[in-house]
């Protein structure tokens, strides 16, 4: 149901490019945040993206109304030390294949949050494509990672 | 679902087979040595001296823990992703072990001094866990804490005034008598660690015939 939502959602978009290439669909599946105080300043969202076109697709940024600016960054743990570097370069998503944004590895970035984020709370995320195309992602706000998880049972 | 199958599993099955579970958690600590380290985290004696503030403006030191068994966690407020995972994570094993969790301290020690004031702090860890407690302090004592517990962090800029610190990711695991027991690691299965804290919290029960692992 909620994919079927999301692809009607990607391919309106990128129709509605007229140039972009029509054979990329990239798909957004369980897109969550975690609660978040706006006085703190940053928040993060995670989300799996798949690439069902024939064509690969790089994701180069986002925006929402709900923070200042999106940023895609990926934590890395080398030797116990936790560090986080920026990816201007952004993240392609190969056809056919997915790329999973997850806790300690990629994430977006969510800096200068207008409000408070809340458990519950649904708020979109537009992800930017070097296609020219842009991709609306909803996402849910949760203390934790939404359970229904790894094999994607509530499809 | 699944996970709740486990705990079950796990809280039933490791007071009653303890044999195994004793097998489990022999294997598991043996995991956590350094195969070349003349001694075993279970003998180091860790995290002392230490003096910081709590979130409710409270000045603490290790001593205000003694007795207790410790989740020790470094990071920052503006972190995140792996501050909040790991915060996270730690709120999920408490949950997981029900009635004991409230035998367990869980600390969040601050690496950011300048920003995580204890009123901060206490909205922060709140947002995960209302039995975590927030420690931070003066740039000297949260180098002492860093310091006693042998880890490190740094301070990098990301442009301008902003920055972000970089900092251990482990969960320290302190049995009640102040040693390393190990550390949670949050690609593992919350009732791992949950198994790993019972056993802390077993081995080091004040009753305890034998000092678990003392044979090792």
């Amino acid at each position: 149901m909620k994919r079927r939502v999301l692809l009607a959602t990607a391919a309106l978009t990128l129709a509605g490019r007229g140039n972009a290439q029509p054979s990329s669909m990239l798909v957004a599946e369980r897109a969550w945040s975690r609660p978040a105080l706006a006085r703190i300043g940053t928040a993060v969202t995670y989300l799996t993206l798949r690439n069902d076109g024939s064509a690969p697709v790089r994701v180069v940024g986002g925006s929402t109304d709900i923070a200042e600016t999106v940023e895609i960054h990926e934590s890395v743990v080398d030797n116990n030390v936790a560090r986080m570097r920026p990816r201007p370069e952004g993240v392609a998503v190969p056809s056919g294949g997915s790329v999973r944004f997850q806790p300690n590895g990629l994430h977006l970035m969510l800096m200068k949050p207008r409000a408070d984020l809340r458990a519950g709370q649904i708020f979109t995320i537009t992800l930017r494509l070097d296609n020219g195309a842009t991709l609306d992602v909803p996402v849910t706000v949760a203390a934790r990672e939404p359970a229904a998880g790894h094999d994607g049972m509530h499809h | 679902m699944n996970r709740r199958t486990l705990l079950a599993t796990l809280g039933v099955g490791i007071p009653v087979a303890g044999a195994l579970g004793w097998g489990v958690s022999e294997w598991m600590l043996r995991l956590m040595q350094s195969p070349a380290s003349p001694s075993s985290p279970m003998q180091q004696s860790i995290g002392s001296p230490f003096a910081l503030t709590d979130h409710a403006g409270r000045r603490v030191t290790d001593t205000s823990y003694a007795g207790t068994v410790r989740l020790v966690f470094f990071g920052f407020t503006h972190c995140p992703d792996v501050c909040p995972t790991g915060l996270g994570y730690i709120a999920e094993v408490l949950d997981g072990l029900g009635d004991e969790a409230a035998k367990v301290r869980p600390l969040f020690i601050s690496v950011d001094s300048s920003r995580d004031t204890p009123e901060l702090l206490a909205s922060y860890v709140t947002q995960f866990h209302p039995a975590l407690i927030g420690l931070t302090g003066s740039e000297a004592e949260v180098a002492q804490a860093a310091k006693v517990f042998r880890t490190y962090y740094g301070k990098v800029s990301t442009g301008g005034d902003s920055y972000v610190m970089e900092h251990s990711a482990s969960i320290y695991l302190l049995g009640s008598e102040g040693t390393l027991r190990g550390f949670l690691d949050t690609h593992e299965p919350v009732a791992t660690a949950v198994s790993k804290v019972r056993l802390a919290l077993r081995d080091t029960a004040p009753n305890a015939a034998t000092p678990a692992g003392a044979s090792s």
